[in-house]
Order: C-alpha cells, then structure tokens, then sequence
C-alpha cells in the first residue's frame, strides 16, 4: 500500500499542481506550484527508499503496467528537484500561469516515462513532455526549438502507436518503431548533430523557459527502455555509437569556439548527452548503471549551473565571453555555485559524475580503445571549457558591488540545495538505488530494464 | 602491532587536509567571514599533525620496522565487474612524498599568514591549498589509479586556480586556463591507462601494473607517461611553467617548485614496476627528459625575472629525474625529487628578497660575486650560441607551435558554429546577420 501512495504523491502532485496553478493569482502561484513539487519530491523520496530496500514492485497489466525499479527510484527525486529549483529561481515576470503549468506537466509526464514498463506508454509519456515543451518554446516564439520539439514529439507518437500496434516482447519491436524512437530520443535530447534546437533555445536569452528545453528531461528513458533492449549490436549499434562519440567530441569543441555564455552552456550540455546517451545504449549491464547515474548527476548539476546563468543574464544582461566580465566581487555566491556546479559536470572528485564516469569508463564495452579516448577528450574538454566560463564570466577587472544584485533568499535555498545534492551522490553513491547492492541491477542488454 | 600502528598514523595523516577543508567550507557558509588568524591556526595544526604522523611513518618504513601496508576502508561502490575502493598504500616512496607534501605546505602555509595578511583572497588561498593537500595525499598513497586519478585532478583544478589567484588583472587568469588546459590534454593519458587497466586486469589497483606486458603493458605504460607530461611541464608542454609564477609567492613555491611539477616523476615511479619491461617507453622517457632539461636550462638562461628563472630551473631538473627513472635509478630519483622540493621551494620563497640577499652577498665578499654558468661560452661557437640565445629567449616557438595547432583545430568548429547560426535564423524566420555586424547573442541588451 505504502508504495502505491508513495507513487501517487510523486504522480498526482505534479499533475494537479499543474491544473490548480492556473487557477491561482499574484505570487502565490509560485508557492502553490512549489507546494505540489514538494509532496511530489516526498514521494520520490519514499519510493526510492523502498527501492534501496528490496526489490521492483509493479502493478497493472500491459500498457498500464506501473514499475518501481531502480531507475524510477534514482531519477525520480533529481527530477522533481530541478523542477523545484526551475521555479525557485524563475523571475517574478516569468511566473506565469502558462510557464508554471508548464513545467509541472513536463515534470509530471517524464516521471510518467520512468514509472511505466510498456514501451508503448514510455513513449505516449515522452511524447506529452515533449509537446508540453514545444508548446512553451511556441508561446515564447522560439521557433527553431519548437520545430525541434514538435518533431521530437512526432516521432515518439510514431513509435509509440508502432509498439502499441506490436503485441510481443519489447527485444521484438519492428525497426522502424525502434528508428523512430531513437531519433525521438536525440532530438529532445540535442545530441549534436541534432542539436540546432538545444543551442537554440537559449538564443535570446537564458531564462527559465530556455532551461526546461535545455534540461535532460526526455529521451534518456527511450533509450533505456526502448531501444537499448531491441538494437542489434553489430548492425546499428556500433554506427549509433560512433554517431554518439563523433557528437560528444563535437559539441565539446563547438562550446570551446563559443563567443557567448548561453550558447556555450548549451554545447557543453550537448557533449555530456551524448555520452549519457552512449552509457545507456552499451551492452554491458554496469555501464548502463554508469550512464544512468550520469543522467541523474548531469541533470541535476545542469540544472544548478543552467539556473545560475539565468540569474546571472536577469542582473547583467547577455555576457560576452570575448571579454572578463568581473562578476565575482558583485554576485561572488554565484561565482561559487557556478564553480562548484560546472567542475561537478567535469566529474570532479567528490561528486556524483565522478563515480558516474568512472563506471562508464571503465565499463563499457561497446567502444574500443579509440573510442574510449573520444571520451576521454570530451570529458577534458568539457572540464577546460567549464573553466573558462568561470574565468570569462567572474573574473577580471573588479564592479563595484551592488548588494541589490545579491541572490535573494530563494535562490540561495536553489543553488544549496543543488549543490548538496551533487555532493551526497559522489560521497555516499550506496544512497543511489541505481548503485546499491541491495537493488537488483539490469540483467542483460537485451532484456527490459528495471 | 607495529603495522597497526604505522596504518593508524598513516590514516592521521591523511585526515586533517581533508578535515580542515571541511571546516572552512562549512565555517565560511555559515559565518561568511573566518578571522584570519582562526583559518591560520586551523591549517597548521592541520599540517603539523600530519607532519608528525607521517614522519613516524618515513622513520617505521625506512628502519624496516614496518613493510609495506595497503589500508582497505571498504568500498564507495561495487558493483558487478567494478569496484571503487577506499584504498591506500603506504609503502616508503609513498609515505616519503606524503612528508614532503605536508612539511612543504605547512611551512608555505605559515609563510602566507604574513605574506597574504588582509589579501581579499586570504581565505580562498588557504581553501585551494587544502585542496591542493587532499589531492597530493591521494596521489602519494592512492593505492588504485582512480583514486590517483581523483587527486590528479584536484591538483589540476587547484592549480588553475591558484594561478588566476589575482583575477582582476586578465593575465593570471588567461595564464591559468592555459596552464589547465595542458592540464586536461595529457590527462586523456591517465584516463585512458586507467580504462585499460580495468579491461586488462578488472581491477585499478596499482599492484596490478606489474603483471602486465606484451602491447597492453606497452600502451598503458606510454598513457601515463603522456599523462605525467602536463604538470611536469616535459617539452613540448614546457610554456604553462613560467606563466604559473603570476600566482603568489607562497603557491608558486610548492606548486611549481616543490611539489606540483614533481607529482609527475612521482607518478613514474608509482608505475615503475610497470615501466621496468617496457624499454620503448624507457627510451622515450629519457628522451623527453634530456630535451626538457636543455630546453629548459637554455631559456631558463634569457628570463630577466627570477621566478620564471627559478621555473625553468625547476623543469631542468624535473628533465634531469625523468632522465634517472628511464635509467632505473629510483632510488635516486625519489632522494632527488626531496631534495630539489626543498631547496627550490626555499628559493621561491626568498625570490622577492632578491636583491637584498644579494646586496648582503656583497657586502659579505665584499665584491661582487663571481659570474657563473659560461660552460656554453667555452664549448659551443659564437654563431651557435646566438642562434640557441635567440630561440630561448622565444622560449623554442613553443607557444606559437600550441596556439597555431589550437587555432587549425578549432577552425571547422567555428565553420560548423557559423552554419548551425545560419540554420538557426532560418528556422526562427530571423533575417540573416550581415557579416559585419556580430550575432544577437553577442551583443549587450
């Protein structure tokens, strides 16, 4: 009983938080939409409990067949916290009815895509964040990322009706609904070279909408759950694979070339999905786990640090990185988060995607030696370009402080409480689920993952 | 008895960086603001407990009281076909440099209590010190090459940023992305000798090297000898070294000069008994070590300012270990490593007395002193000498040769950037941007 509520709480908040928030007025719109993410966030906390505790518990048959495993149990509380952070840090003009409705149904429908087991559902869930996002980018009249959206959004309704359509096990979905799946995947994903969108998206300006576009909210799911059980190794995977490697290498050199901080965040993100992607899709049962808790690492740390960029745009405007900008004698508690967040996207000891990567690295198998070092040189890149962002952005000739500048209360309570986060999962990784001894890991590539 | 011993007081050792780190973190998130003589007390006793456990240690090791110890506190994770463990190796050479890394840094650090009194950065310097101690400690005694890796890399960060400690004037900071991006290059070395290591023998401990051989052995060794080439400052990445004394004084000392650049060697000798059979990259490392050495001993000659003399100095040497590791000499190379730590680190630290030690000298002699290093004036001719005077005061084009390269490699990318922004306009129905004018991303609202 006990985890079906728990699974109701982490579901139904969101959902109906995304429904009440419309209907409430002034500034209590974002507390209220807070409220529901925090009993939402209490119920991704139980259930990853019971998760570290035993084994998967389902419930329901076929397309409605719900699944408590070690996944959901690991990326549903990272998940819920970014959306709480998202509308911790969001301006007061930004929050909208539309926007916060928004983000508590993307929020709702990607723990959706965790907590279902049939591939059919996995993809009707990714296919609403998906749209729920376009249509936010639609409203902001980001074209080129709502066209980047909306086709993702086809695509997983594609393949969802192919796999509902397919009455036998998930290892026998037709090529054609597992090819749609995977270019569903990367393009909500942005994993270059399909990434005009992701970079896009923080065109104008960083700000919150930008960030639920930019977030790894959907497609790591499909990939876990859907296609990484049914591709064939030789025939597609090692193409993927190399597409995958060519991509990290890619848009880690291409945030390095970047002249602007919002486009450069956004490659840099770029790079770290395409590895995500390349853990999940490896044959071997550990490096899936490595990918997984990456996921889980990056989403959090890019929240933190997508977060502080917004803050950072909303008090100085649009940043050129051609010039120092001196921002730490002004706002130096962002200049630490940004530094504590970006080195922790590097894989910096002590944090979460340093185990992640570890166990990526030295896992997987579906890469050879020159494969293994195009990870390694997107990881060196990322960690340099994440250093020259804190260089270019906060150092250099001194502003004046401005204590009206200073983060208020709420973004202090954001950025800590990301930060914490990342901390705890790279100095007690036996609290992550994906990674306890006690949950049962992924038996096979070839079979459904829990 | 004796061997409990030795691992309790090589785990003492260990704790009080970390410890102290903690403590300052937590105490500037609560208090915003530490009174500097409590941060200075803080570190030193940090340091002097270390100091005094881990000379125990030297003295246990070296008198043959105590053998090599591994200390195994448990995994941080395993899992099927990894495991991370939290392991250490106490072993002489590694309880040697973790003596030298906290005598080193506890006297730096005494030494910056008045040097750096009411600097804004006081409190930030003490910080990356400490981290700068955490990391050393897991390279002397990691007893598996993730967690050398894990200290590898905290090294790496708290050098680029003790580099740009001055970060509202641009050229420490320009100077310190760049030492860390040497930084991130070679480390793909070590990255990649840690994957195969796993591969090879399903573990990363570093006992494991020994039992490796034939092409693995062989490419594993030349990843870590690529690895060790960044902070070592080997050629061609010799041009971050002089650059790094924009930083304090007191880093400058033991980062450059002690300890940092000598993490290298160190690693060579962790990887010795992996290196022994592998004479391809024996060569190589001796080869690399004798170029360093003359570079860095010939341009070391043209610098006008005593800290990047004493820099390239500092390589000279490091070139000259290389060299006694290729040739087997370890023992040799560990007594040099201490020696020169301690000597050059004293030289730093007195280089802005310069001139008044010189002014006593010669008061003292009561003339000037005598004029030193003319061996190149009686062996090599005149025309020679000009030439190799001209290009070490170019310090051998180096820079030139790392910006050329980095500039042809970023070339597509900025090509590909360029196209990707076209498509992007189109998409958005945006009119296109002239080539003239710079994007809307790049311009101030």
């Amino acid at each position: 009983m006990i985890p079906l509520l728990a699974l109701a709480l982490a579901l139904g908040a969101p959902l109906l938080g995304a429904v009440v928030t419309t209907r409430v007025s002034g500034p209590e719109r974002r507390w209220a939409a807070l409220i529901f993410l925090v009993c939402s966030l209490a119920g991704t906390g139980v259930a990853a409990a019971i998760v570290l505790a035993g084994p998967p518990i389902s419930w329901g048959q076929g397309v409605a067949e719900v699944r408590l495993g070690a996944l959901a149990g690991t990326l549903t509380p990272p998940i819920v916290l970014a959306g709480i952070v998202l509308i911790l840090t969001a301006t007061r003009r930004e929050t909208t009815p539309q926007l916060l409705s928004g983000i508590l149904t993307v929020i709702g429908m990607s723990l959706l895509a965790l907590l279902v087991s049939h591939p059919a559902a996995v993809l009707a869930a990714e296919a609403a964040a998906a749209a729920a996002t376009a249509g936010l980018m639609i409203r902001e009249e980001r074209r080129a990322t709502a066209i980047y959206l909306t086709g993702s959004t086809a695509a997983f309704l594609a393949a969802a009706a192919g796999a509902l359509a397919h009455a036998g096990p998930v290892t026998g979905l037709p090529d054609w609904v597992v090819g749609f799946a995977l270019l569903a995947a990367l393009l909500r994903l942005g994993v270059f070279p399909l990434s005009t969108g992701l970079f896009a998206a923080a065109r104008s300006r960083v700000d919150t909408v930008a960030l639920v576009a930019i977030l790894p909210l959907g497609g790591v799911v499909t990939l876990a759950t859907v296609v990484a059980p049914t591709v064939e190794l030789g025939r597609v995977l090692h193409p993927v694979t190399a597409v995958l490697l060519v991509g990290a290498v890619g848009a880690a050199a291409l945030a390095l070339v970047q002249s602007t901080l919002r486009r450069s965040i956004a490659a840099l993100l770029g790079a770290l999905y395409a590895l995500i992607a390349l853990g999940v899709l490896d044959p071997s049962p550990t490096a899936v786990i490595g990918g997984e808790v990456l996921w889980a690492g990056v989403l959090l740390a890019a929240t933190g640090l997508g977060a502080t960029t917004a803050l950072v745009e909303a008090r100085f405007g649009a940043l050129d990185l051609r010039e120092y900008q001196g921002l730490h004698t002004v706002v130096p508690g962002f200049s630490g988060a940004f530094l504590a967040l970006g080195i922790s996207l590097t894989g910096a000891p002590g944090t979460v995607d340093f185990i992640a990567t570890d166990v990526l690295l030295t896992s997987a198998t579906v890469s050879d030696t020159l494969g293994m070092a195009a990870i390694a040189a997107t990881l060196a890149l990322v960690g340099l370009n994440v250093l020259r962002l804190q260089f270019r952005v906060f150092h250099g000739a001194a502003r004046p402080p401005d204590a009206s500048l200073a983060p208020k209360p709420r973004e202090r309570l954001a950025l800590g409480l990301v930060v914490s986060a990342v901390l705890l999962g790279g100095l007690a990784p036996t609290l992550l689920p994906l990674a306890s001894p006690a949950s049962t890991p992924p038996t096979t590539h070839a079979s459904v993952l829990p | 008895m004796i061997a409990n011993l030795v691992q309790l007081a090589t785990l003492g050792a260990i704790l009080p960086a970390p410890s102290a780190l903690l403590i300052l973190v937590v105490g500037l998130a609560v208090a915003r603001r530490l009174p500097e003589r409590r941060v200075h007390l803080l570190v030193a006793w940090s340091m002097s407990i270390a100091v005094v456990l881990s000379s125990a240690v030297v003295v246990a090791l070296g008198l043959g009281l105590a053998s090599t110890e591994v200390i195994d506190l448990g995994p941080v994770l395993h899992l099927r076909g990894y495991h991370l463990d939290l392991a250490f190796r106490v072993d002489l050479p590694g309880a040697i440099f973790l003596w030298l890394t906290h005598l080193l840094c506890g006297l730096v650090g005494a030494f910056s209590a008045q040097y750096l009194h009411q600097d804004e950065g006081y409190h930030r310097f003490y910080g990356l010190l400490l981290a700068f101690v955490v990391g050393l400690s897991l390279i002397s005694v990691g007893a598996g090459l993730d967690l050398v890796f894990a200290g590898w890399e905290l090294l790496g960060i708290a050098s680029a940023l003790l580099i740009g400690f001055f970060h509202r004037r641009p050229a420490p900071v320009h100077n310190g992305l760049r030492a860390y991006a040497v930084y991130r290059t070679t480390d793909v070395g070590i990255v990649l000798a840690l994957v195969l290591l796993h591969r090879a023998t399903h573990t990363a401990s570093l006992d494991a090297l020994a039992t490796l051989g034939g092409t693995t052995g062989l490419i594993i060794a030349a990843a870590l000898t690529f690895g060790a080439m960044g902070k070592g400052a080997i050629v061609p990445f010799t041009a971050w070294l002089p650059r790094a004394m924009e930083g304090p004084t007191p880093s400058s000392a033991i980062f450059y000069g002690a300890l940092s650049v000598h993490a290298s060697p160190f690693l060579l000798l962790r990887a010795f008994p992996l290196l022994e059979d592998q004479i391809e990259v024996r060569v190589a490392v001796g080869l690399l070590g004798l170029a360093t050495a003359f570079h860095a001993n010939a341009v070391g000659r043209t610098q006008a300012d005593v800290k990047s003399s004493l820099g390239y100095a500092s390589v000279t040497q490091v070139g000259v270990i290389w060299i006694e590791i290729a040739l087997g000499a370890t023992t040799l190379a560990l007594l040099h490593i201490v020696g020169h730590a301690i000597l050059r680190t004293w030289q730093l630290l007195r280089a802005p007395s310069l001139l008044h030690d010189r002014h006593t000298l010669m008061q003292d002699l009561g003339r000037a002193p005598p004029e030193r290093g003319r061996a190149y004036e009686w062996v090599l001719p005149l025309g020679f000498r000009r030439w190799l005077y001209r290009i070490a005061l170019e310090r051998w084009y180096l820079d030139e040769l790392h910006e050329g390269a980095l500039r042809r490699a970023t070339a597509p990318f900025r090509q590909l950037d360029r196209l990707d922004q076209r498509w992007a306009r189109f998409l958005d129905g945006a009119p296109a941007a002239s080539s003239s004018s710079p994007p809307p991303e790049a311009q101030h609202p």
